[in-house]
């Protein structure tokens, strides 16, 4: 596990937002263990603070769950789930919305490019 | 928490410290931040009763710094403190003699974790292992609080990545960590905490998340505006 | 208490190669003495014997008994005292100073220990105390051991034994290292250790203060120095000889025990209070 994190970002939402990126990408799945706080903030060199503020946030927001003297898991929940994945597709589009909008980029051109782009790429995912 | 209250200290006519106040709490990390000057190390030593001060108090939990405090603040200076004939074994031993909270595991950890050999002589040590030496011998102590002078200062890199490392480990949880650096780069991600110090007087203080998340600023934007006017 | 001891030992040690060194030398440097003065006694005696064929009697006559003052009084035996005497001075200054010079600044540790610091302070007087105190006490022993080479060497007949305590009476520098008056002995020791502690506060103030602190420094010594002897000025001068001897030593006697407590409780509050790395 790596991240690049950027310096304007709160870092404990970019560990949340981490996590949302393996589960929407299916390498988390429900009912796994993710790391302890303090394996997570080794493995990402933070400070085990931030490492607890972003899991508290990811329990409030039902993404995971601790029981007593367990390991943290994904939620067994499938509407949360799907619900972080659509969160991101929605986010990213959103964002790519807004990017070509302000240049007056026409519906149907945007449509096109994004066709002749995706095919491009082909389909490794990263 | 150590609490810095309204300090002044002196050289001569030189005002160092100017009703300098600030807390640094138990389970973060606070960094001190100046871009000169010796205002963060007089701090450290003020706060070890290692130079005095002109006013002002500093309190620990509350109380005043007694030789008691000395078993729950560790300051882990720039320099080497240990005399240069010492082995690594014959300074954890006088560590060991010395303070009930001595913790031999885990400096028997640090010590492979850094890939010192305990039979090696302090005085023989590269500038990083020596670093990594003061950093072992100031952590195996079972601390609530320790202060670190620039423990990143001149020396490489990789030393530099082994000692952050550090800082996301047990071996700070829920300590209390203070240090001192002139470039934050490195640790911008691992302190909770800035306290700003310039010309002997705190100019900012803030908790690095919540600039993140209030005004969308880095540490170092923070710093440019303090610093840059 | 526990501390102290342990503070004591590890000072001990830092002592112990100086102490050996020290003691080596003088040994050496007195044996030589010896055999020095053994074979300039030898040499007159064969010249007197050749020339004059005489009997032993009319040698010792001319020349006299080989005794051990003939070695005692040369610079082969005193040169080494001096040297010693030179070294724990030093030492008194030495044992502060080097915790804080070098490019390992030893002192932040030793402050920072969970001890009182007058620890600190009484581990090293205490040192430089047992390091005087053993190189006199291996002077005494290694005078029976240069007395007993002596008579190993030297014809039976020429040689004529002396006590430790008869030499020790003869000789000014050994009855100043080693008095054989227990109180003079006490009272000795006793102004030597004030001084010590009193040199000890005056580095300490040096080291506080810096610059001003020499100043400071040397005005406390001359003024508790002037504060023991004042007794005995004022006696002499003003009050015209009103009170005995014996009387002015117990002022002074009450002065320096002021003193010593003074001194030992500013050394304190400096060492809590003031102290700089």
């Amino acid at each position: 596990m790596n991240i690049q994190f950027n310096n304007r970002d709160p870092v404990y939402i970019q560990v949340i937002q981490h996590f949302k990126l393996q589960i929407a990408k299916g390498f988390l799945e429900s009912g796994d263990v993710i790391p302890s706080r303090r394996e997570l903030a080794s493995q990402l060199k933070i400070n085990p603070n931030t490492a607890q503020r972003a899991y508290k946030e990811m329990e409030e927001e039902g993404l995971i769950k601790t029981e007593k003297n367990q390991p943290s898991k994904v939620t067994h929940d499938q509407d949360v789930l799907r619900g972080v994945r659509n969160e991101l597709i929605d986010e990213a589009v959103s964002q790519f919305v807004d990017s070509v909008k302000s240049i007056n980029v026409p519906l149907e051109d945007a449509m096109k490019l994004i066709e002749t782009h995706y095919k491009e790429k082909g389909d490794s995912n990263d | 928490m150590i609490e810095v209250k309204d300090i002044v200290k002196r050289f001569g006519r030189k005002t160092v410290l100017d009703q300098v106040s600030f807390t640094a709490e138990k389970g973060q990390i606070t960094c001190l931040i100046g871009v000169n000057g010796m205002g963060k190390t007089t701090i450290m030593n003020a706060i070890m009763k290692l130079t005095p001060l002109q006013a002002g108090e500093i309190l620990v939990d509350g109380e005043k710094v007694t030789k008691d405090t000395f078993e729950k603040i560790v300051f882990i200076p720039d320099a080497t403190i240990m005399l240069p004939h010492f082995t690594i074994e014959m300074a954890m031993e006088f560590m060991k003699d010395f303070y009930k909270n001595w913790n031999q595991r885990r400096a028997d950890d640090m010590l492979a974790f850094f890939k010192l050999n305990r039979k090696d002589k302090i005085a023989s040590l590269s500038k990083g292992n020596t670093a990594k030496v003061n950093l072992l011998l100031g952590l195996a102590v079972d601390a609530d609080y320790i202060l670190m002078d620039e423990p990143f200062s001149g020396i490489d890199i990789f030393s530099r990545e082994q000692i952050a490392e550090v800082f996301t480990s047990h071996l700070i949880e829920d300590r209390g960590v203070l240090i001192t650096t002139h470039e934050i780069g490195d640790i911008e991600h691992l302190i909770d905490k800035v306290v700003i110090l310039n010309d002997g007087k705190i100019q900012k203080e803030f908790m690095t998340e919540d600039v993140r998340e209030l005004e969308g600023k880095s540490v170092i934007d923070v710093l440019r505006e303090v610093f840059v006017q | 208490m526990k501390n102290f001891f342990k503070l004591l030992n590890f000072e001990l040690n830092r002592v112990m190669k100086l102490l050996l060194i020290l003691m080596g030398f003088t040994f050496i440097v007195q044996l030589v003495g010896v055999f020095v003065a053994r074979s300039n006694y030898l040499t007159h005696l064969e010249m007197i014997q050749q020339n004059e064929g005489s009997s032993v009697s009319q040698v010792l006559q001319s020349i006299g008994y080989f005794s051990f003052d003939r070695v005692v009084n040369s610079l082969f035996f005193i040169g080494p005292i001096m040297i010693c005497v030179a070294a724990i001075m030093f030492y008194i200054f030495l044992i502060w100073y080097r915790d804080w010079f070098g490019k390992n600044t030893f002192v932040y540790r030793l402050l920072m220990l969970p001890t009182a610091r007058i620890n600190l302070f009484f581990a090293k007087l205490t040192t430089i105390v047992l390091a005087t105190l053993s190189l006199v006490g291996f002077q005494l022993i290694a005078i029976q051991i240069e007395m007993l080479v002596m008579k190993w060497t030297v014809p039976g007949e020429y040689v004529m034994e002396v006590t430790l305590r008869q030499l020790i009476e003869i000789h000014p520098v050994l009855s100043l290292i080693a008095p054989n008056q227990f109180e003079l002995f006490m009272s000795l020791y006793g102004a030597g250790i004030l001084t010590v502690i009193i040199l000890f506060t005056a580095i300490l103030l040096e080291r506080s203060y810096r610059m001003k602190g020499v100043l400071f420094g040397g005005t406390f010594v001359v003024a508790v120095n002037l504060l023991v002897i004042l007794p005995l000025i004022l006696n002499q001068t003003i009050f015209d000889s009103f009170l005995y001897n014996g009387e002015v030593l117990l002022i002074i006697l009450a002065l320096g025990v002021i003193v010593l407590v003074g001194s030992i409780w500013l050394s304190k509050r400096l060492l809590d209070e003031k102290i700089r790395v």
